[in-house]
């Protein structure tokens, strides 16, 4: 038993042969998470059909996972666990995928694994600029919802302080987890060493910020990938409705393909 | 059902992670053991289908399903073909693989001693539920979190030889012949699909629109309104399930049912029957999609409330 309480943690494998290296997938947050939610699975069945074996799992205190209280470092402390988990079944090389949020986490892991690829979807650089973003959506989620006007973002973040958690669009927001993730930057998470890096950034305002992330960690020595994804970033909101469109389909189905071929070459070219 | 393994289990929450077989589809799902003296009441947790998971919207169903544990009832929340970690794409539909994996799930919960089933579904997940409810007699009640009654458009609604078909068949024939309350409505809902099948002909009559042509949908009236499951509703109320049907005030789910006369007919004809099988609950706000922590508290506490009602315990039961 984990002493941080027990994830809930999925990892696929391939059926056929021992994985040729395992990949640690770090989910985004509230309402991305569970847009996203498909995607991830999809890609651990894609790839772990390519030979390779996938970890997915929840952040503690989120999802199925044990209650527990959130924080980056928190979070973090999770992937590594997983990761660590996840080796117990192969002694192959791993790597970590972050997405939306979630490239916070799976930036800061990478740190215990220097030689670990890291890929990237849809990468929130600035963790201040996305709580402005996500208080922001809540606002246009309530008019949406003809409700009354909510709290000020500046009354949001004083409840934040005395109560120690706010409500966002039916999200519990824990102060720990916010105030950890307002001082993280995605561009101050150095890679110590060289490493390859693929960024995919969706079509949103996360993108703009991709070619300054890409070249500063160039000039740090990575080797650094940009895909561009033809998919909207859609963080804020789920959607109702069960059809996926053919060309969304499409485009998340070769998403998966570049992020499986780059990973198998970034390896084959390691070795 | 393959190899069990635990989930997020706790001293104070043993989970079990199971895939079902669900026709051709494998359906995930977690299975929450009671850590107190178990009752024979079990809970199923069926949320809203596309772009969502097991544990529901801020992991509404996973803190439903641990204070359950605390009261001694067991439950279990799945994910539907194409949904979460279960195989297969979502299909939006009434029947097939939705209704399919509401029923493997609700046969699952029997599997693990349960002998009375409490249904809780959410938006679209309550539809499926219904239907696949109605058909076996193991359920003591459901609590429908603003369903989609009315189905937005006229794609996807029966045609009037389908809900004559939903009307006429043999369990419901056989409740009509057994139960007096069922009766009175079965022939009240009769003489109301004669009397729109009427107005229809005087209308096309009226206006000499050929009967092979589809009238125009009107600000109004839609073509093939109503209550979709109003067949289904009707006899498990009548059959003394206890349904709870949650909305908010801001939900559109609830507006497109005061928009839809034949809708508000129908619930008027259901809840004039038997008021005390079918309750009506409104919250101040949206309940649609759980998109606010307070009505999520308030739903749990609602939800946690009926089953112990259910079990005939008190709250804070210790044997």
């Amino acid at each position: 038993m984990r002493p941080d309480g027990a994830l809930f943690v999925v990892l696929h494998r391939p059926v056929d042969r021992p994985p040729s290296g395992s990949l640690t997938v770090c989910s985004s947050l509230f309402a991305e998470q569970h847009n996203d939610y498909r995607r991830e699975v999809r890609l651990a069945r894609m790839l772990a059909s390519a030979g390779l074996a996938v970890a997915r799992f929840h952040y503690r205190g989120l999802g199925n996972s044990a209650p527990a209280s959130a924080s980056l470092d928190a979070f973090t402390q999770d992937a590594l666990d997983v990761t660590l988990a996840a080796r117990l079944t192969s002694a192959s090389p791993v790597a970590f995928l972050g997405e939306g949020v979630g490239s916070l986490v799976a930036s800061r892991a990478c740190r215990d694994h220097p030689d670990a690829p890291l890929l990237l979807w849809k990468p929130v650089i600035d963790g201040a600029q996305y709580f402005r973003d996500l208080f922001r959506a809540r606002l246009i989620a309530a008019t949406r919802a003809r409700a009354p006007r909510p709290a000020t973002t500046a009354e949001l973040l004083a409840t934040l302080v005395t109560e120690g958690h706010v409500d966002v669009m039916g999200f519990r927001v824990a102060a720990s987890l916010h105030d950890s993730l307002v001082a993280a930057r995605l561009t101050e998470t150095v890679p110590r060493q060289p490493r390859r890096i693929l960024l995919q950034p969706f079509r949103g305002a996360r993108a703009a910020g991709v070619e300054q992330l890409a070249a500063d960690w160039r000039a740090r020595g990575c080797l650094v990938d940009v895909l561009p994804v033809k998919l909207v970033e859609d963080p804020w909101f789920i959607p109702d409705g069960a059809a996926v469109r053919a060309a969304v389909h499409d485009a998340e189905e070769q998403l998966m393909a570049n992020a499986r071929d780059w990973l198998l070459g970034s390896w084959a070219n390691s070795r | 059902m393959s190899t069990p393994a635990r989930v997020a289990s706790t001293d104070t929450f043993p989970e079990t992670a199971l895939y079902l077989q669900s026709g051709t589809e494998t359906v995930f799902a977690v299975y929450t053991s009671p850590v107190s003296a178990p009752t024979d009441l079990g809970v199923l947790l069926v949320h809203s289908g596309p772009n969502n998971f097991s544990a529901h919207r801020n992991g509404v169903w996973t803190e439903i399903s641990r204070r359950l544990a605390r009261e001694g009832i067991p439950s279990l929340r799945f994910d539907f073909a194409g949904t979460g970690e279960s195989s297969g794409e979502f299909v939006l539909r009434l029947d097939g693989q939705p209704v399919a994996d509401a029923t493997t799930a609700m046969d699952a919960l029997r599997a693990a001693g349960c002998r009375r089933l409490l249904v809780v579904g959410s938006c679209f997940g309550g539809i499926p539920s219904v239907v696949a409810g109605v058909a076996r007699g193991d359920l003591a009640g459901m609590v429908l979190v603003s369903p989609p009654l009315v189905l937005p458009g006229a794609r996807g609604m029966a045609s009037f030889r389908e809900r004559l078909r939903e009307v006429i068949n043999r369990p419901t024939l056989r409740t009509v012949a057994t139960n007096r309350e069922y009766r009175r409505w079965f022939f009240g809902r009769l003489a109301s699909l004669a009397w729109t099948r009427a107005t229809v002909q005087l209308g096309r009559l009226a206006s000499r629109t050929p009967a092979s042509r589809t009238p125009e949908p009107s600000a109004g009236t839609r073509p093939g309104g109503g209550l979709p499951i109003e067949s289904e509703l009707a006899r498990l109320v009548m059959t003394g399930n206890h349904i709870e049907v949650v909305f908010g005030t801001s939900d559109d789910n609830l507006a497109r049912i005061d928009a839809d006369a034949e809708a508000s007919r129908a619930l008027r004809r259901l809840r004039d029957r038997r008021p005390t099988g079918l309750v009506w609950t409104i919250f101040d706000g949206a309940v649609h999609g759980l998109e606010d922590v307070a009505l999520q508290e308030q739903l749990i506490r609602l939800v946690t409330g009926l089953a112990r009602d259910l079990t005939g315990r008190r709250p804070g039961y210790s044997p």
